[in-house]
């Protein structure tokens, strides 16, 4: 060999390097599978989920792998404790490849992103992404929601316009004790009174005792399910409720101006209504303090429920689903006040924020990308989220959806033509989906365009048609809605606190007017100055601060 | 022993007094209102993990079980995740109570012997622990550099005593075992291996007992170090899957939620909760009458000094 070839070998070779370097990284182009030629693995933190039973052998993994080239290795996180693990896997800074189904909070993301935990992904997005600009373009709320302050996305999102989850503040009433009584679906805050007392006063569930109906039930867990949501509505915007109220539960956005709401005079006449419900003897006191499987045995129970009335966002809250009951339970809608004011609180967002993150360490940032973007495609999210399409099982066994045929009738009626339909009916633990866990996106034109069922999964028809009529119509005005804020650290923290004290003291204070504890006139000016030594007011500011910080106010 | 047996048959040649027999029947009622109390629960889940679903949740099964099924069992059966999670807790239980008991006994002799130099210092060391640690996330650090992180090992080191089992240990050590015995073995040739061989460790027997039964269900019932130590399924402990599956879900009432989801959660909460029940309580259920007798008696080791 002489030297001449030797140097050409050498700079051959030098030239390469850079060529194998990168090649860790040779990725597919945008929307275009296997996203590497030579299969990869990344480490992944999944939040587990009780009806998964193993992510790691899971039908629709095995699926994707094959489809990227990208396996995953799999750390799964208790779903009960998705914060701390999370909070743990920060703090210890032992991140994975790419952390997925968390859910991770706007402020977290705002937090940890710009110190460098997670990947900056705007670069990544106007470069290699492909579906993730299906999403931005069909729902364009999107985009704002999930970037953070200082400009950057940190986490991808999961994005389901849940039509019908949108107006989740509902209540639902037996329609059999409304014949029997006589009456009507009450349309505002006096007719529903006058229902309450017949119910009580007559034997409305017929089982020929007069004495055992409770009129009106609420919960304290379960899908909005308070006394003080639903009801006070017809007085003062009242955001939803829970074990975990809504982050913007006691404010008010009107032109752009954020407000607490609940020193005003329309909380104060809400909760004077219900003190006279309660002092009518219409609900319990144990609507303040039981949990909502007690209800579920009332409606359950006996020769025939005992509850005519029950505060709750949908039916398998408080009725068993593979049952009959629950189809009695009709929905009163958003009530008229005495003002003349009627609305329903509405939550139009649909996006879950922070669903697939990455670490800005890992070796293979575009595959990481690629690998969450894919998971926006149609046919890959009805995988992840239903399971498997028919045409891929054997003859005889069951899929769990296939594409919907030419002139199917869909959930969403004319407007949206049927897409798909869903097999399988309400199915308990399994290993072919992911059940919703990780990115994917269901735009309102792919849920409504589910083929229409009237079989045991036709709650989806009831919710949807339900809604639309009795709630939609009263929705509050989108612009006058408070969207997801995005803090900094110390504005979380702060927050955080303040909302604390704030939310136990009004819950036990509510509690205590509407018994009758407190007188609501003579206790009102303690109440009103507790809350403001507590910082509402402070917190309004901070709200505003955000809002404004992110949505140019 | 002796003194107990004589003290019990003079009871019985000792005629009772009206007061003594009033007595006595207030006795056996507060403690039959006591057992009923704590009885009926149990029977009720024991009665409900039989029934249907339906059922439970119509609220109608009291005593018996109503509609009899065998569901909840069999499909806590066919879910991967509960059986993966028994044996697990078995594994995590069986050795994680042996290392600890060997641990805590092999601490505690030399620290209840007087003649071991630096005693009140080891001691005051091992207290320390019991009220100051370095907290959640230097713990954990700590765990994850001696490369124990996801390994069952993680399950079973970490917490290898237990600081009052430690003591309750000791003290026992002190109080059944005279320096006159050790002396005396010392004589007859004995060194000290062989003195905690053949003398120290068949007297322990009560105290194995009762430090068994401690960890035992100290490790059956713990969550917690899976939760932060284990990311891989296939290790997690029954407990995880326990809570997973029965914990009611508290809603984000801000977040989305899907109907199915809901339904499908809930249905298996129903489903399972009361056979899970049944199936988590049985282990530790069956260790008791095995170390009851030496339970009652180690129980009062160390209150009389």
């Amino acid at each position: 060999m002489s030297k001449k070839t030797l140097l050409m070998a050498l700079l051959l070779l030098l030239l390469a390097l850079p060529l194998t370097a990168s090649a860790q990284d040779m990725v597919s182009g945008p929307g275009e599978f296997p996203i590497v030629e030579e299969p990869i693995t990344l480490n992944i933190l999944m939040l587990g989920h009780a009806i998964v039973e193993d992510f790691s052998t899971n039908t629709f993994t095995n699926w994707y792998s094959e489809r990227t080239g990208i396996n995953l290795n799999f750390g799964i996180a208790p779903p009960n404790e998705a914060q701390e693990v999370l909070n743990l896997t920060i703090a210890s800074g032992d991140l994975p490849d790419i952390i997925v189904g968390f859910n991770v909070d706007p402020s977290t993301l705002a937090l940890f992103g710009p110190q460098g935990l997670f990947l900056p992904l705007s670069g990544l997005i106007e470069e290699h992404g492909h579906y993730i600009h299906e999403v931005f373009e069909t729902s364009p709320q999107v985009r704002p929601l999930i970037t953070s302050p200082d400009g950057e996305i940190y986490g991808l999102p999961q994005v389901n316009e849940c039509y019908h989850c949108f107006y989740s503040q509902r209540a639902w009433i037996n329609s059999d004790w409304l014949e029997n009584v006589g009456m009507d679906v009450p349309q505002t805050t006096e007719e529903f009174v006058d229902v309450l007392t017949a119910f009580k006063e007559q034997d409305a569930n017929g089982n020929g005792d007069p004495d055992d109906e409770i009129p009106l039930a609420a919960a304290i867990t379960g899908w909005n399910p308070t006394i003080d949501g639903f009801l006070l509505n017809p007085f003062v915007f009242s955001e939803f409720t829970g074990q975990n109220p809504g982050p913007n539960r006691y404010f008010e956005m009107n032109d752009g101006v954020i407000t607490e709401n609940v020193t005003s005079e329309g909380y104060r006449e809400g909760l004077r209504y219900l003190q006279r419900l309660f002092s009518l003897g219409l609900f319990g006191e144990e609507s303040f303090t039981q949990p909502m499987d007690q209800i579920k045995q009332q409606v359950e129970g006996g020769d025939a429920p005992t509850i005519g009335v029950v505060i709750s966002g949908a039916h398998p809250n408080f009725a068993n689903i593979g049952g009959d009951r629950w189809k009695k339970y009709i929905a009163v809608p958003s009530l008229e006040g005495p003002t003349g004011l009627r609305q329903a609180p509405f939550n139009p967002w649909g996006v879950g924020s922070g669903q697939c993150t990455i670490n800005s360490r890992t070796e293979n940032p575009v595959a990481a990308f690629k690998w969450c973007d894919g998971l926006y495609d149609r046919e890959t999210t009805l995988r992840s989220v239903f399971g498997i399409p028919q045409w891929e099982m054997a003859e005889g066994e069951a899929g769990q959806w296939q594409w919907a045929e030419e002139g199917e009738p869909s959930l969403g009626g004319e407007e949206f033509p049927s897409i798909w339909r869903r097999l399988s009916t309400f199915g308990s633990l399994q290993n072919v989906h992911w059940a919703q866990r990780g990115p994917s996106y269901r735009p309102n034109h792919l849920r409504l365009g589910e083929v229409r069922r009237d079989d045991a999964a036709g709650l989806e028809v009831v919710l949807y048609e339900e809604t639309k009529v009795n709630y939609e119509p009263y929705a509050r005005d989108i612009e006058d809605l408070i969207p997801p804020l995005a803090f900094t650290t110390a504005q979380a923290a702060e927050v955080t606190d303040l909302r604390l004290g704030i939310n136990d003291y009004v819950a036990q204070m509510t509690a205590e007017f509407v018994l009758g504890r407190q007188d609501i006139d003579a206790g009102w000016d303690n109440f009103v100055a507790t809350l403001e030594s507590l910082g509402i007011n402070r917190v309004a500011e901070i709200y505003q601060a955000a809002y404004d910080a992110q949505y140019g106010g | 022993m002796a003194s107990m047996s004589s003290y019990e048959s003079n009871i019985n040649k000792v005629n009772e007094s009206p007061v003594d027999r009033v007595f006595m029947f207030v006795n056996a009622a507060v403690l039959l209102v006591i057992t009923i109390v704590i009885l009926l629960p149990l029977i009720f889940i024991v009665s409900a993990s039989f029934s249907s679903a339906e059922a439970v949740i119509a609220g109608k099964v009291t005593l018996w079980p109503v509609d009899f099924s065998l569901l909840g069992y069999e499909t806590i059966f066919e879910h991967k995740k509960v059986w993966n999670g028994f044996a697990n807790s078995l594994f995590y239980t069986y050795f994680g109570t042996i290392f600890n008991v060997i641990m805590t006994i092999i601490a505690a002799y030399p620290l209840s012997r007087n003649d071991l130099v630096g005693r009140r210092f080891i001691t005051i060391a091992f207290i320390f622990t019991m009220l100051f640690n370095g907290g959640l996330i230097p713990t954990y650090m700590v765990v994850r550099h001696l490369g124990l992180l996801n390994t069952r090992w993680a399950m079973i080191l970490p917490t290898g005593i237990g600081v009052f089992n430690l003591l309750i240990t000791i003290s026992f050590f002190r109080t059944t075992i005279p320096p006159e015995l050790v002396e005396a073995a010392r004589i007859d040739g004995a060194n000290d291996f062989r003195i905690f061989g053949s003398i120290v460790l068949p007297l322990a027997r009560p105290i194995i007992a009762v430090l068994v039964l401690f960890y035992a269900v100290n490790h059956w019932n713990s969550y917690f170090q899976a939760l932060i130590y284990l990311k891989d399924q296939d290790l997690f402990p029954l407990q995880i899957v326990l809570r997973e599956i029965l914990i009611e879900n508290s809603i984000d009432a801000s977040m989305l939620i899907d109907i199915e989801d809901l339904i499908v959660r809930e249905g298996l909460r129903e489903l399972l909760k009361y056979s899970l029940i049944v199936v988590a309580s049985v282990p530790v259920l069956l260790i008791y009458p095995f170390v009851q007798k030496h339970f009652v008696k180690g129980m009062m080791i160390g209150s009389v000094k």
